[in-house]
């Protein structure tokens, strides 16, 4: 058994005893021993991930930046963090490349799946823009209020004047 | 003689003159008192919302005395005061109404809390410039005008504007505690607002008595504007936005508390075992995505909603017979309290603290009978701070196995003073020795801003402080102890999942890659009760993600 396939099952033992944090530290030394070893990327991706460790995920991609652009699955875990954290028009530009990739059919199906749920949170945040530029016309009409009733009160002070202390002339 | 010339040379008695100015005091604080209430069903009562509220009624003061010095010089002012009492009192009575319309239209839909906190900031300041601005900006006129009225001579001036500011403020020292705590818990908003309106009304016709105006124009222009008021002020609230009539959402129950708007919603939900069952939630204030209690019909878990995650707090205390106290601080309508309890059984000897009385209220009313009865060990105080209760009120009670802290405030963040090194010291203080505090933290990301300041403050005061995710959910479960790292995961493994928690939380919690473990943060960077800066964190946050 090589070392990655050593790492790969000792991790699987630890994932299934629930010891996902060890499971992890063991791919990553795994990974730093040999950074192109096939599956051990994908493994330690998905349990970052499952796990909802974005962060760390998000940033072991950034090491593996080639990787990331080759691999669709890699993609699509990358795509699922960037959702996770909110930042959608990021993630839309992963799960489009994976949907276009010739990645197996289920895999470009679960890309579809969350392209469809972030097109709806970028309308939901279109929508809350636009909300936010009702609140600002509703401020500037209050405005316009105000200015009108100062408005009203020196023109009324100005024909007084015109007019004489008692309004007669 | 003119009216105007005969009440100059007259000079307008002085006990008028106090009582216009009592009355204009009283309402200005009602309507800045309860505008927050009416603002909070659609915006929330956030601090955020409290200061536009307060900025945009002092600006209308200012601009209003101002204003009123101006027409006061130039003699309008006989003329002018009873349009601008029966005009401010007009719009007063439209706001129950006006202000919910506008707030409609500006935020239309639910949006998640991520996406609204933007909105609601600035929403709120701008509905209180067009709803609530133009009738206290000729509120603030009054009080020159009266000087300007009560002066006969100059030698009267000093002692008019004195009687003048101080009638205005016993009426808006009246104003304001009548508003908190009679006229909105008794008369709602809507009367509390027409009360407002029919003083302001009267003041009017005071005025129009004084100068002994025998012609009916401005009589009848009074009741008219009372008329048009009350008639739109009486108007139906919208529907909350956030009902989902996809889950058959309905509202059961609608109350304006002393401290918020309290709602109890049912609908239906399918859960994890194909089941669809009927849900109750207790919503506040602006509601959002947000619920403060949730109990599903025929279980004590809530559906795999972070409550469940309190669920695993039982596993840590210790196996036996023996009384488990447990303390549930904001315990709302008791979701937590049913969680825990589930798991201890007759051993649960619980204290649920939540300051709204209201909550506690619609609680008996609404969730307890919906399933199973209440365990006779528990104690619900109402009416009662977290802090006073563990500082003050609860000092003497024997410690405790668990805390459960869940204070959330408008949705959003959890008041400063319940997320302080003293404060969680004095937590700790009140633990039995191994005792676990277990705080619910909202944020977006395992190692977010409001997250890691709490956290990281609280292991300054406990020796082990972890956390978790709650699903994909935005809530955190933040646990103090004196135990070694990891024991919460290793403790549920090799344990049976009580039946009816969700499954996907009950694998989660057994893993070990599920939790973070916390160092302290430095000493200047702690929360305190002196430096304390989770609003702004809280703002941070939600500002930020609302850009996607």
């Amino acid at each position: 058994m090589t070392p990655r396939q050593d790492a790969l099952k000792r991790a699987l033992e630890l994932d299934a005893e629930h010891r996902s944090k060890e499971a992890c530290a063991v791919l990553r030394e795994a990974l730093e021993h040999d950074p192109h070893a096939p599956d051990v990327l994908p493994r330690l991706a998905y349990l970052l991930n499952r796990d909802g460790r974005e962060d760390e995920l998000l940033a072991l991609l950034g090491e593996h930046g080639r990787a990331v652009l080759e691999d669709p699955y890699l993609r699509l875990q990358r795509g699922e963090a960037l959702s996770s954290l909110g930042r959608h028009r990021e993630a839309r530009v992963d799960f489009v490349a994976v949907r276009a990739s010739g990645a197996p059919e289920p895999l470009r199906d679960r890309a579809q799946a969350f392209l469809d749920w972030t097109d709806q949170e970028l309308a939901s945040i279109d929508d809350a823009l636009a909300a936010l530029g009702r609140a600002r016309l509703c401020g500037a009409g209050g405005l316009v209020v105000l200015a009108g009733m100062c408005g009203a009160a020196w023109l009324l002070r100005r024909r007084q004047r015109l007019l004489g202390p008692d309004g007669e002339g | 003689m003119a009216p105007a010339e005969a009440s100059r040379a007259r000079g307008f008695p002085l006990p008028a003159t106090g009582l216009l100015a009592f009355a204009g005091g009283f309402a200005t604080m009602v309507v800045e008192l309860a505008a927050v209430r009416v603002l909070a069903p659609s915006f929330g009562d956030s601090i955020p919302v409290w200061t536009n509220v307060i900025g945009v009624i002092l600006l209308s003061l200012a601009l209003g005395a101002y204003a009123g010095g101006f027409l006061a010089d130039r003699g309008l002012a006989e003329r002018t005061l009873p349009l601008l009492l029966g005009l401010s009192g007009g719009l007063v009575l439209a706001i129950p109404a006006l202000a919910p319309r506008l707030a409609h239209w500006v935020l239309p839909e639910a949006f998640p809390l991520d996406r609204a906190y933007p909105v609601l900031v600035e929403a709120s300041l701008s509905v209180t410039l067009l709803a609530f601005a133009p009738p206290v900006l000729m509120l603030g006129a009054l009080s020159p005008m009266l000087i300007r009225l009560g002066s006969a001579d100059i030698l009267r001036v000093g002692r008019t504007a004195g009687l003048v500011y101080a009638t205005g403020t016993i009426g808006a020292l009246l104003g304001t505690f009548l508003t908190t705590y009679w006229l909105v818990p008794g008369l709602g908003l809507p009367g509390t607002y027409r009360l407002a309106g029919l003083v302001l009304i009267g003041s009017a016709v005071l005025v129009l008595l004084i100068h002994r105006r025998a012609d009916r124009g401005p009589v009848v222009g009074l009741v008219l504007v009372a008329a048009g008021g009350w008639l739109f002020g009486s108007a139906d609230e919208p529907a909350p936005v956030w009902l989902d009539e996809g889950a058959h959402e309905r509202v059961l129950a609608r109350v304006d508390s002393r401290y918020q708007r309290l709602w109890v919603v049912e609908g239906e939900e399918v859960g994890e075992d194909g089941r669809r069952r009927r849900v109750r939630s207790l919503r506040i204030n602006e509601g959002l995505d947000s619920f403060h209690s949730v109990k599903l019909e025929g279980t004590p878990y809530t559906g795999g909603r972070y409550y469940d995650s309190f669920a695993l707090l039982p596993f840590l205390c210790e196996p036996g017979d023996g009384e488990v106290r447990v303390l549930s601080l904001g315990c709302a309508a008791g979701s937590i309290l049913r969680v825990v309890h589930a798991g201890l059984g007759a051993r649960c000897h619980g204290v649920g603290v939540e300051l709204d009385p209201g909550v506690l209220a619609l609680a008996e009313e609404w969730f307890r009978p919906f399933g199973e009865p209440p365990p006779a060990t528990t104690r619900y105080l109402g009416d009662l701070g977290a802090r006073v209760y563990v500082q003050s009120v609860g000092r003497d009670e024997p410690p405790f196995d668990l805390i459960c802290l869940d204070t959330y405030r408008s949705q959003f963040y959890i008041p400063a003073h319940l997320a302080t090194r003293e404060f969680f010291r004095a937590l700790r203080g009140r633990l039995k020795p191994g005792g676990v505090l277990a705080i619910n933290v909202g944020d977006f990301s395992p190692r977010g801003p409001v997250l890691s300041a709490v956290a990281g403050t609280m292991a300054a005061e406990f020796p082990t402080v972890e956390s978790f995710r709650v699903g994909k959910q935005r809530n955190f479960l933040v646990l103090g102890h004196d135990r070694a790292p990891g024991e919460v995961a290793r403790v549920l493994r090799g344990r049976e999942r009580p039946a009816g928690l969700s499954r996907d939380l009950w694998d989660a919690a057994q893993r070990s890659g599920a939790y973070w473990t916390w160092e302290a943060l430095p000493d200047d960077r702690c929360l305190t009760d002196d430096h304390n800066d989770l609003l702004r964190l809280h703002e941070v946050l939600y500002s930020r993600l609302g850009r996607g």
